[in-house]
């Protein structure tokens, strides 16, 4: 698995593991039951670089490549999916479109406070009547009296907005013109605490359930122009890069699930005693664990493949929405025979497997669901 | 008062598989025992400036735990990399230690931790100590300096007794400068305002790589021959190294909940468990 990781990725993965056995682990179980976003551990994974991965030195990043980020949120994930959700959303489609496409004052504007996590990023494109049809969006952002005006007046009711609750900057998909149909389509960034922002309820999720995934309402809220992303229109394309970036952030989510059942279920095979053996003596269990130890590493190198050729310069648009399908339909197999493996004990809260199980079901549905992605991917080997 | 501090660390196979004895970059790692000097050394150029230089010997495999305390906030590695080193005891391990430290002049203070997690001797500090004729004081929790009289005051645990020292930096003949050796103790930083558990982050991964560059050093450096380390040097030597075999026994405690409990808290306390 390691051959093509350099020393450095090691060390990476080292630190990492390290931070999130000692901080995160402990934790895990209580802020999933309590639906509780610890800033307490969030604070030490910015003072540590976790947020601002690839974000440049210059800016308060840690300036490091894909392969690493790729590292940071599988380890963080087999901790605590939400967490890893947290950072990759952050990363990858808050923060990395804003460098991808910001102007100079842009980035000096919200990158600095986004990659050192004084600052919170999330990414708003769902909307009730749109989900994978992301161009179906009905919120608007046009301009105040005349077109020469320098601010924006955003109407928008966006659903399902990872870091929601706690997120201060977010990039809003909106139409700057209504009648252009999918090329009418922008991105403005907006701040927590304008006037007509509004956080709404936190949704009551089966998984995730430290993520604080939010509505968010904005009501006539007047956005000055210069927060506009790139230029009017070019919101598809602001999003189709970001959600690229985006799916090798939650294909490494759904390995680091994967490995966390993987490792869950060796240890309580090796545990527990039925018909006077440990059941790892069944060899009903040694296939369920071969099949998952096989299935992880499956994924776990198309994960790594498609953040290499990102570093590498090339593109890696099929091969990370390949990755993304295969590792979240991979992570929601292995964390049901993790469960498998536990009976009736992995249906209980008092094995992570069981969180596991809840968490794996959401990789199939978000940033691109299981079908829209092997849609892209038919489309890219048919052309 | 700056300070030159120079900590002495080794690297060690954190994961063996069965059967090997091989070390690579897969299965190492900063000894965890010596985390608490890098971490001591940080604290006092925090404390007072300076610099912290690592000193290891090793194979080039070694990097890893190398790289790790340059990522922790060393400013300078030194590797002291060397076919003919291979196998060479704690005596060997501490003269080749010594020759390099004499080339690192001028320094004020080497740290060291208290032992190694592989072989577990604890005599690499105090023999690399005895080596410069300079004083050693092992399994030190605290560490301050009386600046006036060019004195250090050190603390450690032993026995149930929390003692107090006062050590002079010796001036010895040969050396350019005075200075002193401690092992740091694991339980360093448990009290500190450093505050552990202090973590590696990515900025220090990536000052590790960056412009950080570990110095290789060889036999020929520090003016040795081949036949002077090593194994054939080594007063002792390993004649035998096999996986000690464990056996678990159950014992069970008769009586009823309170005596059970009595006896239970009882034979934990004679096998050192608590109390």
């Amino acid at each position: 698995m390691d051959i093509f990781l350099t020393e450095k990725h090691k060390i990476v993965r080292h630190s990492v593991q390290d931070f999130a056995q000692k901080q995160i682990v402990p934790i895990a179980k209580e802020i999933d039951e309590e639906q509780r976003f610890p800033w307490e551990v969030v604070d030490k994974m910015a003072t540590l670089g976790y947020l601002g991965i690839q974000a440049p030195k210059e800016l308060g990043g840690a300036g490091m490549d894909t392969v690493s980020y790729t590292i940071i949120i599988e380890e963080i994930s087999k901790a605590s999916a939400s967490l890893g959700l947290c950072a990759s959303v952050h990363n990858s489609v808050a923060l990395y479109p804003i460098l991808a496409f910001g102007n100079k004052s842009q980035k000096e504007k919200f990158v600095p406070d986004l990659a050192t996590g004084k600052k919170i990023g999330a990414f708003c494109l769902t909307e009730p009547n749109a989900g994978s049809d992301a161009s179906a969006i009905e919120a608007t952002a046009i301009k105040d009296e005349n077109r020469d005006s320098d601010h924006y007046i955003v109407n928008a009711n966006k659903v399902f907005v990872t870091n929601g609750g706690v997120a201060e900057t977010f990039l809003i998909f909106v139409r700057t013109n209504p009648s252009a149909g999918p090329k009418g389509i922008s991105v403005i960034i907006a701040e927590k605490g304008s006037a007509g922002f509004i956080v709404g309820e936190r949704e009551n999720l089966s998984g995730m359930r430290a993520n604080p995934v939010s509505s968010i309402r904005l009501s006539d809220c007047k956005i000055h122009a210069s927060n506009l992303l790139a230029k009017e229109g070019q919101g598809l394309k602001i999003g189709l890069a970001a959600l690229d970036t985006g799916r090798i952030g939650i294909a490494a989510q759904a390995v680091g699930i994967c490995q966390g059942s993987l490792e869950e279920g060796i240890k309580y095979a090796k545990e527990r005693i039925q018909f006077n053996v440990p059941i790892a003596k069944h060899q009903s269990i040694q296939n369920m664990i071969a099949d998952m130890g096989t299935q992880v590493e499956s994924a776990r190198l198309m994960v790594y493949r498609a953040a290499l050729l990102k570093d590498m310069g090339k593109p890696f648009s099929k091969e990370a929405a390949m990755a993304k399908l295969m590792a979240s339909e991979t992570a929601s197999r292995v964390a049901d025979m993790a469960v498998q493996i536990h009976g009736g004990y992995g249906y209980s809260k008092s094995y992570p497997v069981e969180r596991y199980y809840r968490d794996a079901r959401i990789t199939r549905i978000y940033e691109g669901t299981s079908e829209v992605h092997r849609m892209v991917i038919a489309r890219s080997l048919l052309s | 008062m700056k300070l030159n501090i120079i900590a002495c660390v080794k690297s060690v196979i954190n994961n063996m598989l069965p059967g090997s004895n091989r070390n690579t970059l897969e299965n190492m790692e900063l000894n965890p025992f010596d985390k608490p000097a890098i971490e001591m050394a940080l604290s006092l150029i925090k404390e007072h400036k300076g610099t912290l230089t690592v000193l290891s010997m090793g194979p080039k495999s070694a990097t890893f735990g190398i790289h790790q305390t340059i990522a922790m906030g060393a400013d300078r590695a030194v590797l002291i990399c060397d076919p003919a080193l291979k196998e060479s005891d704690t005596y060997i391990t501490a003269k080749v230690l010594g020759k390099a430290l004499k080339k690192l002049e001028p320094f004020d203070i080497v740290l060291f931790g208290t032992r190694s997690s592989d072989s577990d001797t604890g005599h690499v500090g105090p023999q690399t100590a005895q080596m410069l004729d300079i004083p050693f004081i092992g399994n030190i929790h605290s560490l301050t300096a009386d600046q006036m009289k060019n004195r250090w005051i050190v603390e450690r645990k032993a026995d149930g007794y929390l003692e107090a020292f006062e050590v002079d930096a010796k001036n010895s003949k040969e050396q350019k400068n005075s200075s002193v050796a401690f092992s740091v103790s694991s339980s360093f930083g448990d009290s500190n305002t450093f505050g552990r558990p202090s973590f590696i982050s990515l900025y220090g991964v990536e000052r590790a790589f960056a412009d950080k560059n570990i110095e290789f050093w060889d036999n020929q450096t520090l003016g040795l021959k081949p036949e002077e380390t090593g194994l054939i040097a080594s007063p002792t030597k390993i004649v035998a190294w096999n996986k000690e075999k464990r056996s678990k026994a159950c014992q069970f405690i008769d009586g009823t909940y309170d005596q059970k409990a009595e006896q239970l808290a009882q034979k934990l306390s004679e096998a050192g468990f608590v109390g």
